[in-house]
């Protein structure tokens, strides 16, 4: 019940509400006006999206700050998962509330924080926001992957006469590779929905898909658009979700 | 490889190590107390009618939303744990979905519907919002702890007499309380925290802290932020510690 | 006395139980003995009412229990771990049958007490089941299931789980109350020696069909099938 009321009503109607025609924004707002046309079919705002060389520009910029921030996340959530994997079990419960502290404090906080130090506005500074954002789960998803590898197989490797580091390039890693293609599949999702990270640590040029999803439905007052970039954007995800876990299940 | 993971550590908690700390400041401006420290922005805080108001929004809502996250989970998981049907896979997918959303898509969604319904405006809606983010999460460890109930326990009170309700009143539901509260604590923590669906589904009377915190983050960065941002922290952290240990891992029951 | 009227029961293409029928005595002992995987733990869980046949019936002192959940047919089971509530105390475990039978506090205190006495654990009471050794747990599984005085006792490998001393022990206390209740029992269990020393007579099953019922002596002396006399080690 809570689900359909919650999900599939919400995403039906975005898919719905894309497809009207905008109709007049002008004069007075009610608290309950809504800023589109009831019961007309358009194609107009989809029309909007794809014939706007804006709009194409910010679908790429969303898609390589996207790559950009998996990557050092996934670098950054390997080196944190593997500390996890190595440690104590006393320790090990340590390091994990650790690593998801930052995920059930304020995100503000985080942003503050994170705005605090760069100082000024700017893409690494969105970049740094969305790796802080995003280690926590990758970290955790790979330390999952990694504790279903025996740790003695490495050993074994070792006394095989194996150096620690090509132990851990043949045996561990490429057997806890599974997880962290997971991983890598969740952190390409969520980045490309990247909203608060770009809108409060970026400039303008850093904005991405979520933030003018967010400008058009509270300054621009265009539902429709929003509603069109929004289906543009799911679409976008499935396919890269799926392509991705296609990929993922060719190589393990 | 550990000096790096401390390192990167030591990254991850420093923005919100310099929240906290910046939050004291005597200083009109951002930057940490050197000599003296000063409560003077929490004072602010604290005596502040439109904080205050949003801080008690924030809890009821958090709460609200809770329970009901709750209510959908525990069936839920209960089902998926227990019970083996067609369209399983397909249901619980369906469940996961809103992890992986783009929150944005969510808002607006909910937004649209809210909008014509007698609801908007409503602490209700929001906390739907919100549960809609937290069930999930309360769905997985939910069913973790149900997985870990041997299902002989559940069987034997069967067989002494028990309908399948006693069953779960005397039997499942005591042995599983410990992750019941965890995640009511999980959800309760995700509430206070949620920025996205806040933004767009709050209005003026249902203003949740993080909501207030927002356009003051954006255009008048004042230590008075960080002094809401570290309230927040304050009313998160012990809840997530009693989360996790009540999640500890424990001695198998034989 | 409990019936088994043709009981097939199949899990996709196996079949747990094929045309399977069998009776256990008022006040009888009854083993059934075979290899792991031969059904013999389908059968069990069916007479529990855990798992329905595909087809056949139940019957407990001629009444039909077929259809019925669990906790309308007033069997005992004993599990081969025991599966004491680990969050009451062992009073509490003793007493739960009582308390869904709504008993008051006083009479369900007395009974339980009385209970755990003849099964030797006098004064452990309070205690929860993680404290207790393994026979310990045993003997409260038992006390818990005989309070309530079921029609028939089942019994899933009951002695499995315990180390061979404690076993031995077990095994022959289990078989003085058996006899001293007079309860109808039925075992299940892959272990011919425990067969032999606590069952009046003895199923052998194997693939889900009976291959051969009789006494002891029966199938020592007079094995039906190449299967029982390999079984038994003849």
């Amino acid at each position: 019940m809570l689900w359909l009321l919650g999900v599939a009503v919400p995403l039906a109607y975005v898919l719905r509400m894309s497809l009207y025609s905008r109709g007049n924004v002008a004069g007075p707002h009610r608290y309950d006006t809504l800023f589109f046309v009831p019961g007309t079919w358009s194609l107009h705002s989809f029309a909007n999206v794809l014939s706007s060389g804006f709009y194409l520009r910010l679908f790429g910029f969303t898609i390589l700050l996207s790559l950009v921030v998996t990557a050092l996340t996934m670098v950054c959530g390997y080196i944190l998962g593997y500390s996890v994997y190595r440690a104590s079990p006393r320790r090990k419960i340590v390091l994990i509330l650790l690593i998801a502290l930052p995920k059930f404090t304020n995100i503000l906080v985080f942003v503050y924080g994170v705005k605090m130090i760069f100082g000024a506005n700017g893409f690494w500074p969105v970049v740094a926001g969305e790796v802080l954002l995003l280690v926590p789960y990758a970290a955790l998803t790979i330390a999952a992957a990694l504790e279903a590898v025996p740790y003695h197989l490495a050993e074994a490797a070792r006394g095989l006469g194996a150096s620690a580091s090509s132990a851990f390039w043949r045996v561990t890693f490429p057997l806890s590779f599974p997880g962290v293609a997971a991983a890598a599949v969740l952190t390409v999702l969520w980045s490309m929905s990247a909203f608060l990270g770009p809108y409060l640590l970026g400039q303008p040029a850093q904005y991405t898909v979520a933030v003018e999803i967010d400008r058009q439905i509270h300054q621009d007052l265009d539902w429709t658009l929003a509603a069109a970039l929004n289906v543009l954007l799911m679409a976008l995800l499935a396919t890269g979700g799926y392509a991705l876990t296609a990929m993922r299940r060719r190589f393990a | 490889m550990t000096i790096l993971a401390r390192i990167l550590l030591a990254i991850l908690l420093w923005p919100l190590a310099m929240s906290v700390w910046v939050s004291f400041t005597p200083s009109r401006y951002l930057q940490g107390p050197v000599r003296e420290w000063s409560l003077q922005w929490y004072r602010e805080f604290f005596s502040g009618p439109v904080w205050m108001d949003a801080l008690l929004n924030s809890l009821g809502t958090a709460a609200l939303s809770a329970s009901l996250s709750i209510l959908i989970a525990l069936p839920a998981g209960l089902l998926m744990a227990r019970s083996r049907f067609r369209g399983k896979a397909f249901v619980e997918g369906a469940l996961l979905l809103p992890l992986v959303l783009p929150g944005v898509a969510l808002a607006v969604g909910m937004l649209a519907v809210v909008r014509s319904t007698p609801l908007w405006g409503s602490q209700f809606s929001l906390a739907v919002g919100h549960s809609v983010l937290s069930m999930p999460v309360a769905f997985l460890v939910l069913r973790a702890t149900i997985q870990q109930v041997d299902p002989a326990l559940e069987a034997v009170a069967r067989g002494l007499g028990a309908g399948p309700l006693q069953v779960f009143r005397f039997v499942t539901l005591p042995l599983i309380a410990p992750g019941v509260l965890a995640s009511a604590l999980f959800a309760t923590v995700m509430s206070l925290n949620e920025v996205t669906i806040s933004l767009f589904l709050a209005t003026r009377y249902t203003e949740t802290l993080p909501r207030v915190i927002w356009p003051n983050l954006r255009f008048a960065i004042t230590p008075l932020v960080a002094a809401a941002s570290t309230v927040l922290l304050a009313i998160s952290l012990p809840a997530l510690i009693g989360a996790g240990w009540w999640l500890r891992p424990r001695r198998a029951n034989r | 006395m409990i019936e088994f009227l043709g009981l097939s029961k199949s899990f996709g293409m196996v079949h747990a139980l094929a045309d399977v029928s069998l009776r256990v005595g008022d006040g009888e002992f009854l083993a059934v003995l075979g290899p792991s995987g031969c059904g013999k733990s389908t059968l069990l869980r069916i007479a529990g009412g855990y798992e329905s046949a595909d087809s056949g019936r139940v019957l407990v002192n001629d009444r039909e229990v077929t259809g019925l959940p669990p906790e309308a047919r007033n069997m005992g089971m004993v599990f081969q771990n025991y599966a004491l509530f680990p969050h009451m105390t062992v009073l509490q475990n003793v007493e739960f049958g009582l308390r869904m039978r709504k008993l008051g506090a006083k009479a369900r205190k007395e009974q339980a007490l009385a209970m755990l006495d003849a099964v030797g654990l006098a004064g452990v009471d309070g205690r929860k089941p993680s404290e207790l050794s393994g026979g310990q747990q045993q003997r409260v599984a038992l006390a818990r299931t005989l309070v309530i005085q079921p029609d028939v006792l089942l019994l899933d490998e009951p002695l499995a789980n315990l180390d061979r001393n404690v076993r031995l022990r077990m095994r022959d206390e289990l078989h003085a109350l058996q006899r001293r209740l007079r309860i109808t029992t039925l075992l299940v269990t892959h272990d011919q020696e425990e067969a032999l020393a606590l069952a009046d007579r003895i199923s052998i099953i194997n693939a889900g069909r009976i291959e051969q019922t009789g006494t002891a002596l029966d199938l020592c002396l007079r094995p039906s099938t190449g299967f029982v006399s390999e079984f038994l080690g003849l």
